[in-house]
This record gives structure tokens, C-alpha cells and sequence, in this order.
């Protein structure tokens, strides 16, 4: 198979990298609710000296600081996506977007 | 607090595009959230981390994840927000719930309620600190008592809050100077509460590690996470960080610009998470080096003061000042703002009775309306702290105050994504979670025998113990707090759920749900106004009394320039109406806004109703209407049909006439010539033999010219009438177009005949029917050809086709034709082309359309040839009759 020259099948690469992302900003409040439960599931042993809140603490700061870092990093890329009218998405436009549409138009 | 007072000062003052730029930075929206972080969070996080452990997290954790989520949750809140003109929590969901002022009341009712002992916390806050402060520091000499610094505390914060915050009365232009107060505040408690804990790990305890020794070793070490407390909190905190009447204010009301969310949803976190980094450092460390009576709740104050850092107490010290002043602004101007549109002002509208119709200047009463309550709820707070200052852990009247605030919640998120919630659902809702709230968490926190006998507490009402406040339902075991939560929301979510769904909304509460759940898809509204019957002279002079003469001009004039007119006055459009509305419920609110134009516009809201009757009718109109259009259409053809005919019968009848006086003619000329001749021959005896004879014979010609007129008419007559008796026989074609030329030529040769058959075998075609009558035709139309073909070799061509089960005979001569408008006439009785040619009376064509209609075919004109062609067209077999 020869692949065929010019610009790749994938028209729109680039928005459907910012709707990826889209997603993932969506589903991060659900990473967080996760990771800030798992202390609860670990059940750690809070007996006499047994380090176990210093290590929480430092678990539950390593996250938050870890989803803060992440939030920002993703909503600095998709910024000029956003400010170009994203911010009026309604919130159930996800996958049934033009823009995807467009992304299955060579087939 | 001068300083607080000369930073609002500034930001007030300064100039327009400054305060433009300063405040269009998302930073500074970012540190106005930090309202949230109150002298409880200062102070009291470490003691609540003392007391509870790493529990303390989930007050920060709850507003984190709140941030996180600020897709699902923030940005259509702050877009509903902004694009209804809310002004508080209370308006969002009376906005909401079809303008329900009740409603309104209700939240703002809880919110006094929630509000008030948490206003009195931040006093008690400041006192004691201020206590612990003076008591180390001898030279400083205590102004009074505790409760003398509380009360000027509190006047100072109200005279602040009365004068940043209500400078100007539209919401939409924002408290500027307060919010420049909050976000620099918001600095100086972080940097108090991290130059402590700096202060802490590598001072007192000489790094990380070592530091992390120090909280294991401490009891803070020892204490579990309770899972049910952990998530029950962090969602309590989450909730209250939505529906806390200050965070809605700063979050939505102050919001300046919807994409400073994208800079808030991560930095936010961010300035919580440091907030409460070194928290529990802190706490452990202040257990171990604190002696064992020490109010954890001040440690972040005495510890630096027992190590003789005054400076750093001082900072301490201002950190903890700022918090409580911040939230003891921001919660009055949010309280304020709902007690003064939802409860004074409406009452005072109907108090007055003309309502704004009534003179004076609304815009006073408002702001008058707006600063007692301020001072109202402040002075609630003071005297809150005066009757109460048992309890000394601040924490716990937090948390109340979170969960009394938290019964908003289901209608609120209801609200904004079920279009299915309704008022009376959100009003059962609200009510019954307060109701249980108090009566669980509320009453209870007071102590025992406070507010509640301690048998009620211990046993139930009337000793039925199921209704024990601490295990509703006989549920024991649970945490109260978590128990109130608990039931307060499972009760109040429920109801409002199920009373929703068996409810029904009323026009304007689903147009608003509409507005709200589908805020993206359109921010205008589609709720009118009547405006027909407003006085917009009237309106302006309203709006100029709630908005200011200025501004009430400026919007008038551009609408009435939008609208194409000159000067002040537009016309009260529905469009206009709505926009004043709107702008109005940014001053009063919603509901007071709605009421007030209801008043002058003559107080009728155009229902979904009224709208579908409007609609209905409109579509029976058009129905009508089509119907019309379709008779009409139906009339004009029938009409040109008569008209037609009309045309037709006035030529018939002219033709008649001159027929009549052609044929009186053409029977008086023979008749006068047989009279004539026959009186000579009468009274001439000597006549030669050969005139006599001459004569006899142009009687006898004359009398046959008679004979014919006569029995043409008289045939044409017997055709008319139907009772012809045809002789149907079978012959060939040829042999009858062969009869009829000869015939017709009668041996002259004026006339060219050519004969084609196409095909040719149709010579011996052989047709069935009247071959005498049809001959007869083929004659008259032979005899016309000669007669009028006016070509100077007068020609005629005779074609037969075969057409199916039909003969077709064409007659073309090669003259001028039968002229347009004689073409229709021709076939008619009595129709002659010319009186001069005229040869026989004008009835040829008409029996030839009688014969050839009584043999089963047609005969007409076909136009657009050479000259004039006749075409016949006859079944081969003629039906029998």
C-alpha cells in the first residue's frame, strides 16, 4: 500500500485533539472524586506513631497539586479554543459534534 | 482596617479604563473566591485538625472539586447568572421557579438564618485573637472588654460595607472597591498563614522530615478518617461552596467575565491547597510546644507569640483580621441584597399602594432599604456573638452553617439542569430540608437546654423516640452532623423530586426553565411583555428612579434608537420591555422587577397561553385565509369562463342578427325575381315561346335556391335535435374523398385537388358508417376550399392518416386562412367569413360539426398552417346510437 500523499485523512487532526481534551477536562472532576476516595479504600493503620497521616497528607497534597498542574496545563492549551466560542458549548454536545463529523468524512 | 478602607477607596477612584484593566485580571476574580477561606479557616482549620485529624481537608477538598468540575457546574451557573441579571442565590432560584417571590423569601430566610452565626464566629474570631494578642503583649492595655471590641469591630465593618458596597445600586457594576479589598486581603492572610508554617517547620522544627516526625508523634497522628465524615464533609463543603450567599456573590454576581473561570478552575485549588498545607504542621507543632489548656484554635497566633516572634504574630494577627472582615463584607452585601429586594422592597411596594407609580425616588428607598440591612444583618451577627459565646470551637457553627445553606442545593442544581423541576417541588423541598436541618443540627448546636430540653434531645417529642433529633428514624449511631446532612438532604431532595413530578409548572415558570437548562443554547429570552397598553413616559420616570437619571436616559435613548426614533422615548416594544426588565432585576431583583413594569404596563405577562391562543388563531387565519385564496382563485377562473362565453353568446347574437337580415335577404331576392316573372308570364299572353320559356326557368332556379336555404336549415335543425337516422354502411375512404372532389369541382378545374393516403394501403382502408353524410362533408369543406382560397393557383391537399383506432382527413388550401378571431366562430350556425363571398348561408361548417360529432369524431381548425386547414378525424367503425 502506497499512502496516499497531501494532507492526512484526518482533516481536522488538530480540533479533534481540542475535543479530546474538551473530554478530558469533563471527566477530570471524576479523576479527582477517585484519587481523593482512595485513602478511604486503603484503610491505613492510624495506630501510635505509625506514620500513616504524614503519609495521607503527603498522598492527598501530591493529588491535588498533581490535578491542579494538570487543569491548568489542559486548559492553557485549549484557551483559544475556548475563548473562540468553546465556552458556549452546550453540555451535551460531545461526541455528536460537527467537528467529528467532518473527522469520519473520508470513509 | 484604615487600610481596607483606603484600597477600596482606590480602586473606587480610580480611573475608568484602569479599573478596567485592573479588574478584567482573572487574578484578582481568582482572590475574591477566597471569601470562602473565613477566620475559621485561619484559625480554626488548626484547631479542627488538633481536634479531627486530616478531616479539616475535606472543608478545602469540596470547593477543589467543585473548581475541577467547573464545566459541568460554574460556567452555566455564572452564564445563567449574568445573562438573567441575578443578583443573589435567593434570586437565581425565585428566577428560576417563575418569579416566585415566596420562594425567594424562603432562601433568604435561610440565608439570614445561616448567615448570622457565622458573622458572629468572625467577631469572636477577632476578639479573641485580639485577646491573645494584648495578653502577651503588656504595654498594649485592652480597650475594655472583649465584647466593646467586638462592637466597634462590627461598626466598622458595616460602615465599610455600607459605603463600598452600596455606592452604586446596579449589580452590573460591581463592588469594585470591595472586591480590590478582598483580592488584596486574600494575599495578606496567605502570606500570614505560610510565614507561619515556614516559620513552624524550619524554625521550630527544623525541616520537612523532622516535621513529619512531629505530626506522627502527636495525637493528630493517631486520629482515623472516618470514611462516612470524609466524603459527607467534602461533599457538605462542595455544596455550601455554591450556595453560600457570599460565594454566589463573588463566584457570580462580581463575576466580571465568564473565561476568568478558566484561570479561577485551576489557581483556585491552588490557593486552597496552600491555605492548608501547613495546617496540620502547624497543629501538631502547637500541641507540643502549646501548654495542654491552649485554645488550638488560636495557634497559628500564640504559637509565634510564646517564641517571641511578635512580628510574625502581627501578621498572624492581620491574616485573621483579614478573613473575618472579608467574609463579614461580602456575606452582608450578599444577605443585604436579598433581604432589601426580597423582602423590604416588596413589601414597601405594597405598603405604598400605587406601587412605582407613587412618588419619590425608589433609587433612595432602595439604598436606604440595602443599608439597613446591612446594618441589620451585622448587628444580627453582633448580637448572635453577644447572647451566645458558649461554645468556643469555631469549626463546629462552620459546619451548621454549611448544612442549614446546603438546602438550597437541590433546587438550585434541579433548577439549572431539569426542566421538569417546578416551584411548589423547590418551595416543599427547601422547607422541609430547613425544617429538618433545624430541628436536627441547628436547635441542637445551641447546647443542651439552650434552645432544645434536653429530654427532647435524649428521648424525642413526647417521648416518641423515633423522632429523636440525633437518629431520625431510629437511625443511631451516625455522626449528628453527618445524620442532619443526611436526612436534611435525602428529605429535601425527595420531596422536591416528587412533588416536580407530580406538579405542574405554570407558563413563566417553564419559559424560565427553558431559559436556564438550555442557557447555551439561547441567552435571550423569549418572555414577553404587552407593551401596548405601557406608558413609556412612565416607565422612564420608574427607571429613573431605581437605575438614576443618567443611566435610565442612556438606555431609553439607544432604544429608542435601535427602534429608528428620535429622543428619550421608545416605543414599549416586548423586545424593550424584556431589556428594561432586565435591567431593572439587576437593581431590585427578578420578581420586583417583573411586579414593577407589571404595574405600569397594565400587569398582564403574556402567558404560554395567551401565546398558543395567539398562535391558534393565527393558524385558523391563515387556514381562512388559503380557503379564501382558493375560492377566489376558483371565482376569477370562473368568471373569465363567463366572461368567455359572455364574448361568445354577444358575436352569436350579432351574427344572428346579421344572419337574419342575409337570410330575409336571400329569401326575399328569390322571391322577389319568382314574383316578378311570374306576373309577367301572368299578365304577358304574347310572350314569344323562349322568353316564356326563359322565365319559367329562372322561377323554377330561384324556387330551388329556396328549396335549399330550406332544407339546410331544416337538416341542420333534424342534426340538432338528434333524431337524425344515419345509414351506416361500410365503403373505402378513397372512393368517398373521390365522390366528394368530384363532386364539389363539378367538373371546373379553378380548384388543384391532391389526395395523399399515409400509408399509402390506406386507399383500400374500407370505414364503417354514414358514407352519404360524410361524403356530404368532405363536399362543404371542398366547396369552402373553392370558394374562399383566395392563392392565385388555388390548391388544396388532402391527407389521411391513420391515428389508432381513428381516421384523420386533413383540408389544407394553400390561401390566407380563417382570420384569429373568426377561427372560433366558424363552426357556429349562421358564421360567414365575408357577406361578398358569401354562397350559401353560413351553415356549411356548422352541419358538417353536427354530422361528424353524430359519426362518433371531431372536426376542427387547425391554426398555424399554410392557409386554412380543417381537420376530421372519425372512428373507423361509428358507434351505433
Amino acid at each position: 500500500m502506497i499512502r496516499p500523499r497531501g494532507p492526512s485523512v484526518f482533516l481536522e487532526r488538530r480540533i479533534y485533539r481540542m475535543r479530546r481534551k474538551l473530554d478530558a477536562l469533563r471527566l477530570m472532576p471524576l479523576l479527582a472524586g477517585i484519587l481523593f476516595l482512595i485513602p478511604l479504600f486503603i484503610q491505613p493503620d492510624f495506630g501510635a506513631a505509625s506514620g500513616a497521616t504524614s503519609r495521607v497528607m503527603i498522598y492527598v497534597f501530591l493529588v491535588w497539586a498533581g490535578l491542579i498542574v494538570m487543569l491548568g496545563a489542559l486548559l492553557h492549551q485549549l484557551r483559544p479554543y475556548l475563548r473562540s466560542g468553546g465556552l458556549d458549548l452546550p453540555l451535551e454536545a460531545q461526541m455528536a459534534s460537527p467537528a467529528s463529523e467532518k473527522e469520519r468524512a473520508p470513509f | 482596617m484604615l487600610f481596607l478602607f483606603s484600597v477600596a477607596f482606590w480602586a473606587e477612584r480610580l480611573p475608568a479604563h484602569a479599573k478596567a484593566r485592573w479588574f478584567n485580571l482573572p487574578i484578582i476574580y481568582t482572590l475574591s473566591l477566597s471569601v470562602y477561606c473565613t477566620a475559621w479557616t485561619f484559625y480554626g482549620a488548626v484547631g479542627y485538625a488538633a481536634r479531627s485529624g486530616l478531616e479539616f481537608l475535606t472543608i478545602y477538598l469540596g470547593p477543589s472539586l467543585i473548581m475541577f468540575a467547573w464545566w459541568w457546574s460554574l460556567r452555566k451557573l455564572v452564564r445563567v447568572g449574568r445573562s438573567q441579571k441575578i443578583t443573589s442565590v435567593a434570586d437565581l432560584i425565585s428566577s428560576r421557579f417563575g418569579k416566585s417571590n415566596t420562594l425567594a423569601v424562603l432562601v433568604t430566610v435561610l440565608a439570614v438564618i445561616g448567615t448570622t452565626p457565622y458573622i458572629a464566629l468572625q467577631l469572636q474570631s477577632v476578639t479573641l485573637s485580639f485577646a491573645a494578642f494584648a495578653k502577651a503583649d503588656a504595654q498594649v492595655d485592652m480597650l475594655g472588654n472583649t465584647g466593646s471590641i467586638a462592637l466597634a469591630v462590627a461598626v466598622g465593618l458595616a460602615f465599610f460595607t455600607v459605603l463600598f458596597g452600596t455606592r452604586n445600586l446596579d449589580v452590573n457594576e460591581r463592588h469594585s472597591g470591595v472586591v480590590m479589598a478582598i483580592a488584596v486581603e486574600a494575599v495578606v492572610k496567605l502570606l500570614a498563614l505560610l510565614a507561619v508554617g515556614v516559620f513552624v517547620i524550619w524554625g521550630l522544627n527544623g525541616g520537612v522530615s523532622s516535621s513529619l516526625q512531629v505530626i506522627d508523634a502527636s495525637p493528630i497522628g493517631r486520629q482515623p478518617i472516618v470514611p462516612a465524615r470524609w466524603i459527607g464533609l467534602t461533599l457538605l463543603a462542595a455544596a455550601a461552596f455554591l450556595s453560600l450567599p457570599r460565594m454566589f456573590q463573588v463566584l457570580v454576581v462580581e463575576n466580571q467575565n465568564e473565561e476568568h473561570l478558566l484561570t479561577a478552575s485551576w489557581a483556585f485549588p491552588a490557593y486552597l491547597m496552600l491555605m492548608s498545607l501547613f495546617v496540620v504542621p502547624i497543629a501538631a507543632t502547637g500541641l507540643k510546644y502549646m501548654p495542654a489548656g491552649a485554645n488550638p484554635d488560636l495557634f497559628v497566633l500564640t504559637l509565634p507569640l510564646s517564641q517571641g516572634h511578635e512580628g510574625l504574630a502581627l501578621l498572624a494577627y492581620l491574616g485573621g483580621f483579614s478573613s473575618a472582615t472579608s467574609m463579614v463584607i461580602v456575606a452582608a452585601i450578599a444577605v443585604s441584597t436579598m433581604v432589601s429586594n426580597h423582602i423590604i422592597t416588596p413589601l414597601w411596594l405594597r405598603a405604598g399602594g400605587g406601587g412605582a407609580h407613587i412618588s419619590g425616588d425608589i433609587r433612595v428607598v432602595i439604598l436606604r432599604s440595602r443599608r439597613l440591612s446591612i446594618t441589620g444583618v451585622v448587628l444580627l451577627g453582633y448580637l448572635y456573638y453577644h447572647f451566645s459565646s458558649g461554645t468556643s470551637a469555631l469549626a463546629a457553627i462552620g459546619l451548621v452553617s454549611f448544612a442549614g445553606i446546603a438546602q438550597v442545593m437541590p433546587a438550585m442544581l434541579g433548577g439549572l439542569f431539569w426542566r421538569g423541576a417546578t416551584r411548589s417541588g423547590a418551595l416543599a423541598g427547601v422547607s422541609i430540608g430547613a425544617l429538618v436541618w433545624l430541628y436536627c443540627l441547628f436547635l441542637p448546636s445551641f447546647g443542651s437546654s439552650v434552645l432544645m430540653p434536653d429530654q427532647l434531645l435524649a428521648n424525642g417529642p413526647f417521648g416518641i423516640s423515633w423522632l429523636r433529633p440525633h437518629a431520625l428514624f431510629g437511625v443511631v449511631g451516625f455522626d449528628p452532623l453527618i445524620h442532619a446532612v443526611f436526612w436534611s438532604l435525602l428529605l429535601n431532595t425527595g420531596s422536591f423530586v416528587i412533588i416536580s413530578l407530580i406538579s405542574f409548572p405554570s407558563p413563566v415558570e417553564r419559559l424560565q426553565g427553558a431559559q436556564f437548562v438550555n442557557v447555551f443554547d439561547h441567552s435571550d429570552a423569549p418572555r414577553g411583555w404587552q407593551g401596548q397598553t405601557a406608558q413609556t413616559e412612565d416607565l422612564l420616570i420608574m427607571a429613573q428612579r431605581i437605575l438614576g437619571a443618567p443611566q435610565a436616559q442612556a438606555l431609553f435613548s439607544s432604544a429608542a434608537q435601535a427602534q429608528g426614533l428620535d429622543g428619550y422615548l421608545p416605543d414599549p416594544t416586548p423586545d424593550f420591555l424584556r431589556q428594561l426588565e432586565r435591567e431593572l432585576s439587576g437593581t431590585v431583583g427578578a420578581a420586583t422587577a417583573h411586579a414593577m413594569i407589571g404595574q405600569i404596563t397594565g400587569g398582564v405577562s403574556v402567558s404560554v397561553q395567551d401565546l398558543m391562543a395567539v398562535a391558534d388563531e393565527t393558524a385558523q387565519m391563515m387556514e381562512y385565509s388559503s380557503q379564501l385564496e382558493r375560492q377566489s382563485a376558483e371565482l376569477t377562473r370562473t368568471a373569465t369562463q363567463l366572461r368567455a362565453a359572455n364574448d361568445k353568446l354577444t358575436q352569436l347574437s350579432v351574427q344572428k342578427d346579421a344572419f337574419l337580415s342575409q337570410v330575409s335577404h336571400e329569401l326575399r331576392t328569390p322571391m322577389t325575381s319568382i314574383r316578378a316573372f311570374s306576373e309577367i308570364l301572368r299578365d304577358g299572353a304574347d310572350l314569344p315561346p323562349e322568353a316564356r320559356a326563359k322565365y319559367s326557368s329562372i322561377i323554377n332556379e330561384e324556387a330551388q335556391r329556396l328549396t335549399r336555404l330550406l332544407d339546410d336549415l331544416l337538416d341542420l335543425s333534424v342534426l340538432e335535435s338528434g333524431t337524425v337516422q344515419l345509414n351506416l354502411r361500410s365503403g373505402a375512404l378513397k372512393d368517398v374523398v373521390d365522390a366528394a372532389t368530384q363532386s364539389a369541382l363539378a367538373g371546373q378545374a379553378d380548384l388543384a385537388v391532391k389526395v395523399h393516403f399515409i400509408p399509402p394501403h390506406m386507399k383500400a382502408m374500407r370505414l364503417h358508417t354514414d358514407l352519404d353524410r360524410l361524403g356530404q362533408v368532405f363536399i362543404n369543406l371542398i366547396a369552402n376550399a373553392r370558394k374562399y382560397c383566395d392563392a392565385d393557383t388555388p390548391q388544396l391537399i388532402i391527407t389521411a392518416q391513420l391515428r389508432g383506432a381513428f381516421v384523420q382527413i386533413d383540408f389544407a388550401d394553400n390561401g390566407s386562412g380563417v382570420p384569429r378571431d373568426a377561427q372560433d366562430v366558424i363552426f357556429e350556425k349562421f358564421a360567414r367569413l365575408s357577406d361578398q363571398k358569401a354562397g350559401g348561408a353560413g351553415l356549411g361548417l356548422a352541419i358538417c360539426r353536427e354530422i361528424v360529432e353524430r359519426l362518433g369524431g371531431a372536426i376542427s381548425y387547425v391554426p398555424g398552417g399554410q392557409g386554412a386547414q380543417f381537420r376530421v378525424s372519425l372512428p373507423i367503425r361509428a358507434p351505433k346510437l
